[in-house]
């Protein structure tokens, strides 16, 4: 499979979701105004080199536009610059943090949104700050955005920011509204004879 | 009196929405398709600009109505505008292409916090070599929602009747009575 696109907006995130739960092994590279490699070992970020000097997540944030593509392998540097020890979950929540781009989050979110935590709630090794704490607490039971901004008294940019990385890391969840009965009874009668004539 | 009922079949920019609806249509399909502006995304010449629509016939007094919606984002208006009525949505991928998996999130996202209809989505393109297993998609999506992902090919008409029935299988579950 080819796996490569061109770096923009938050896709940065996904691709590294995307190639953790794949479970895929190889190297990841951000080619724009630096390069940066970042090596998977069975999804799993293990380290990453540079064509520049730098903290390592500050380098992968820096390269905002150019492209991206994978190599599989299992092969690797025999050393390489920069070691991760970090949980999956962590290296995601430090690498969100570090792009501070309001514009990202601001189109996502919308007031009505409801959102509750995570069914497994797992924080492991996360440093979450204040805010994100704040948050946490607000949904010990679902709540919309709008009533989470108004018990923190945050503005939308704030909340986006914060939701945003919460939810890269699979921390909280967005609820799906309430079922409603919005098909007749009838509808159901008619499908279900349907299927048994299927023999579904 | 014919009872009709939509199905929103929705999802990335040459996910297969408009083959799926092509397969399983019982009249004349009706696409809205027009030659590509750019040739940046593969080899597909057209795409879905307006809604494509087919008819699956249920029984002489219901049909379900299937709208196929444009991929790319700059349609948005429309997604949001076809939710009205739907019993269902079909969030369609193309398993073979990195790209379409990722791009479905922003699909299943924008639904979700939408409506509280079924919401499943089609690993489509299954027969192709070289697709995301399906762990690995259940993996990607399930922090985000909980639904189904059925593996099919759209273009295989035995395969797309099986997601559809899923499709059903899930209206029917998802009323929060049980009829009699």
């Amino acid at each position: 499979m080819d796996i490569r696109g061109e770096l923009e907006r938050s896709i940065l995130i996904d691709v590294i979701s995307l190639l953790a739960s794949i479970r895929i092994s190889g190297t990841l590279t951000l080619d724009g105004e630096k390069t940066v490699d970042i090596y998977f070992r069975d999804g799993a970020i293990i380290g990453g080199a540079s064509d520049h000097e730098g903290v390592f997540i500050d380098l992968i944030v820096s390269v905002e536009s150019g492209n991206y593509y994978f190599s599989g392998s299992t092969v690797y540097p025999r050393e390489y610059r920069y070691s991760v020890n970090d949980s999956h979950d962590e290296f995601v929540h430090k690498l969100t943090k570090q792009m501070e781009r309001p514009e990202v989050c601001l189109d996502i979110y919308s007031d009505d949104m409801l959102f509750e935590l995570s069914k497994v709630l797992n924080l492991g090794d996360l440093e979450l700050d204040s805010d994100e704490w704040k948050v946490l607490a607000q949904l010990s039971e679902k709540k919309s955005v709008l009533q989470i901004r108004l018990a923190l008294e945050m503005d939308i940019e704030s909340i986006s920011k914060i939701l945003y990385g919460l939810e890269n890391v699979n921390i909280i969840k967005r609820v799906r509204k309430e079922k409603t009965a919005s098909i007749g009874f009838s509808l159901i009668r008619k499908i279900r004879k349907f299927l048994e004539r299927l023999g579904g | 009196m014919e009872e009709r009922y939509k199905i929103l079949i929705t999802g990335p920019f040459s996910s297969g929405k408009t083959t799926f609806i092509q397969t399983l249509s019982d009249t004349e399909f009706v696409a809205t398709e027009e030659i590509l502006s750019t040739g940046a995304e593969g080899e597909k010449k057209y795409t879905t600009v307006g809604i494509d629509f087919g008819k699956i016939i249920i029984s002489e007094d219901l049909s379900i109505y299937l709208f196929g919606t444009p991929g790319q984002e700059r349609f948005d208006f429309i997604w949001e505008d076809q939710i009205n009525g739907s019993i269902a949505i079909m969030i369609m991928v193309d398993r073979s292409d990195f790209s379409s998996v990722m791009g479905a999130k922003n699909f299943v996202k924008f639904y979700t916090s939408r409506t509280n209809v079924p919401i499943i989505i089609v690993a489509n393109k299954s027969d192709l070599p070289s697709v995301i297993s399906m762990e690995g998609m259940k993996q990607y999506f399930e922090p985000i929602v909980d639904c189904k992902i059925v593996e099919c090919v759209g273009r295989d008409k035995a395969s797309a009747k099986d997601a559809l029935y899923t499709v059903f299988f899930e209206v029917i579950l998802n009323q929060p009575v049980s009829p009699e």
